[in-house]
């Protein structure tokens, strides 16, 4: 069977095109592949960095709640000290009361000893007390 | 027109309970109410006498007599057909309200002015009038509440809605509350808990507080409000007894989607009833030969310790529904991350390579589930080779845990909870269907976690998002693991999630405010 040249030429031509697009093809592929591939790293990507922020965002709240709970703790804690040294004070000056009470006292007793009535009972007192003292020797 | 109406049925109660019944309206702190009685035509004679006496005594108390006994149903219409205020308050002739029942609900509709039901935390009465069976219930759990009529007392409707579903419907007698209530709630734009003690149930012989079996009519009537509740909701389901006052609800799906299984895979071996067997094959083998579904598709999600051959073999069963994705990062986590960047399907089932089926329709079960509204997670129950449950769920109350990690699967637990599907805070991700776009937006799992943990974050992470996790014993899974689902990771939980730890609202422990119950 004769074939023209001009046939020939067309089917070579023909094959050459083929084969360009079937390159073209594979090349496609590939470049899809390569592009999903790299959509999925970049989804996957996106959900570490969605899980990181809601994470750091999880965590900023616990720790907003545990400086508050400790600030409550420490308000708990510090009026508790405010209260104690309240105590502490008014048992100051409640000791300061008695102190002062007792100076009185003592000197109204220091007084009382220092008076005439009280130095002449004494002396007249003194037989008894004498008497006293030597039956306590027996 | 007064804020509350209470609605009270009356047909011969004994003299002394009805007269603390009384006694506990009469002490409301909260005035703005009428009591609405309806004399069932009782044939003792003292009882038109008192409520005629209350009529004179207190305004507020209205009173119709029946001229024949109608039965609860028609009495508590007649209740509401004289009533007058903007929200209907359920109350029985022989039980208690809370001195402060009242205000505590002005409270909270304040606080949620949307709401159109609202129930309360309950407790029962012996016949010598001591306190006990408190019940600390769950937050809004609408599954929950097809399987057991949990929300009972104290019970609080908005009567344009009552008015709108029609009231009480005759033939539902002994479950006529749960019968509204399941009406009501198809409407309600919120439903709001009072985690309070709000009513107190007296424990008669033959009222169902005394024990579930005291009204065998009563929960045949329930059976069937749910079934009538699910067909009004053009849910295909089929309702049967799953124990005492326990309904089991099997959902079925009618859309049959597209559902991606996801299963990391690598080299493990196990010896399983005395052979050392490859997990990887197993479970493909368990996923071919245990499931009736069939429009599912596989992602194998395998490390590098797994050869093109071996991954190529595992794939085989599925004869082309299999995917393969190399995984670029180790770490369960990522493992996991990947399959959900590769799944293109609304649901997928994350999968464990540990796990068998049990249950040949276990994806039909769990997809019955999927389309609840808010809802990212449903899993089955986990099982070791005993059939000791390993996990129904992940609870935060004390701290997170495996929720009835160690009973028997015969065990129903607490109110019957281990025997229904309801909501719980969390599930693990060894075996769950899960909603791919509500996992991917909270970021997927965190490769932070190398263990299980990684459950516990992402329950807290959806919590936070405001989705909802689902258990259903309906499907069983084995789970080829001795090792416990919880870890040593809880202290970097803690430092994420660490203020939410004992604030479970599903499983709570009784911390409520405990109110005198002196009137």
């Amino acid at each position: 069977m004769l074939v023209s040249n001009e046939s020939l030429v067309d089917a070579v031509q023909r094959d050459a095109e083929l084969l360009r697009l079937g390159n073209e093809l594979r090349r496609a592929r590939e470049a899809l592949l390569d592009a999903q591939a790299q959509r999925a790293s970049f989804e996957l990507e996106v959900l570490n960095s969605r899980d990181h922020a809601v994470g750091q965002a999880a965590h900023i709240g616990e720790l907003r709640y545990r400086l508050l709970k400790q600030a409550a703790g420490y308000l708990i804690h510090d009026k508790n000290h405010r209260d104690h040294i309240a105590r502490l004070e008014a048992a100051l000056a409640e000791s300061s009361r008695t102190a002062a009470q007792t100076e009185a006292l003592r000197r109204e007793l220091t007084a009382t000893r220092n008076s005439t009535t009280w130095k002449l009972g004494r002396v007249l007192m003194f037989p008894v007390r004498a008497v006293k003292r030597l039956l306590r020797r027996g | 027109m007064p804020r509350f109406s209470i609605i009270t049925p009356v047909y011969n109660p004994p003299r002394e309970a009805f007269e603390h019944c009384v006694r506990s309206v009469m002490a409301q702190t909260n005035s703005d109410w009428e009591w609405c009685l309806a004399n069932d035509a009782s044939p003792d004679s003292w009882v038109a006498q008192r409520l005629a006496e209350l009529q004179t005594v207190d305004s507020r108390v209205r009173v119709m007599t029946r001229a024949v006994n109608g039965g609860i149903v028609a009495a508590s219409n007649d209740a509401i057909a004289m009533s007058n205020g903007e929200f209907l308050v359920l109350l029985d002739n022989d039980d208690e309200l809370h001195p402060e029942a009242l205000q505590f609900v002005a409270d909270a509709l304040a606080a949620e002015p949307k709401c159109d039901y609202l129930y309360s935390d309950e407790d029962k009465i012996s016949p010598s009038g001591e306190h006990f069976d408190d019940f600390a219930k769950p937050a809004w759990s609408p599954e929950r509440l097809l399987a057991q009529n949990y929300t009972s007392h104290l019970s609080v409707l908005r009567r344009s809605i009552v008015e709108l579903v029609g009231r009480f419907r005759p033939g539902f007698d002994g479950s006529q509350d749960y019968d509204l209530v399941l009406r009501v709630i198809e409407h309600a734009r919120e439903v709001v808990h009072v985690p309070q003690v709000l009513y107190h149930w007296r424990s008669l012989s033959t009222s169902t507080a005394s024990a579930a079996s005291a009204k065998p009519y009563a929960f045949i009537a329930a059976l069937k409000s749910v079934g009538e509740h699910l067909q009004r909701t053009d849910t295909v389901a089929q309702v049967t007894e799953a124990g005492p006052s326990l309904a089991r609800v099997r959902r079925t799906t009618r859309r049959h989607p597209a559902v991606t299984v996801i299963i990391p895979v690598d080299d493990a071996k196990q010896r399983i009833f005395g052979l050392e067997t490859p997990l990887a094959g197993n479970i493909v083998k368990s996923l071919v030969e245990k499931s009736t579904y069939t429009n599912y598709t596989v992602t194998l999600v395998a490390n590098k310790a797994l050869s093109d051959e071996t991954l190529e073999a595992l794939a085989a069963p599925f004869e082309g529904r299999a995917t393969i994705v190399r995984a670029r990062h180790s770490g369960l986590a990522q493992m996991l991350n990947t399959g959900l960047v590769a799944c293109d399907t609304k649901h997928a089932v994350l999968l464990d390579e540990r796990c068998e089926f049990i249950d040949s329709d276990w994806l039909e079960a769990l997809l019955g589930y999927a389309d609840r509204t808010n809802v990212a997670a449903v899993a089955p129950f986990l099982l070791d080779e005993f059939g000791m449950i390993m996990s129904a769920g992940i609870g935060l109350t004390p701290a997170p845990h495996d929720i009835a990690a160690g009973r028997h699967l015969s065990d129903f637990g607490p109110v019957g909870m281990f025997a229904i599907a309801r909501e719980v805070f969390g599930v693990s991700m060894r075996c769950a269907l899960v909603d791919v776009a509500s996992l991917k937006s909270v970021g997927g799992f965190s490769p932070e976690y190398s263990t299980r943990a990684m459950d516990t974050d992402m329950a807290c992470k959806l919590h936070r998002a405001g989705r909802h996790a689902i258990i259903t014993p309906l499907v069983n899974v084995r789970l080829l693991d001795d090792t416990s689902l919880m870890n040593d990771e809880i202290d970097s939980l803690t430092m994420r999630w660490g203020r939410v730890f004992g604030s479970d609202p599903y499983t709570r422990i009784d911390t409520r405010l405990r109110l005198p119950v002196s009137f």
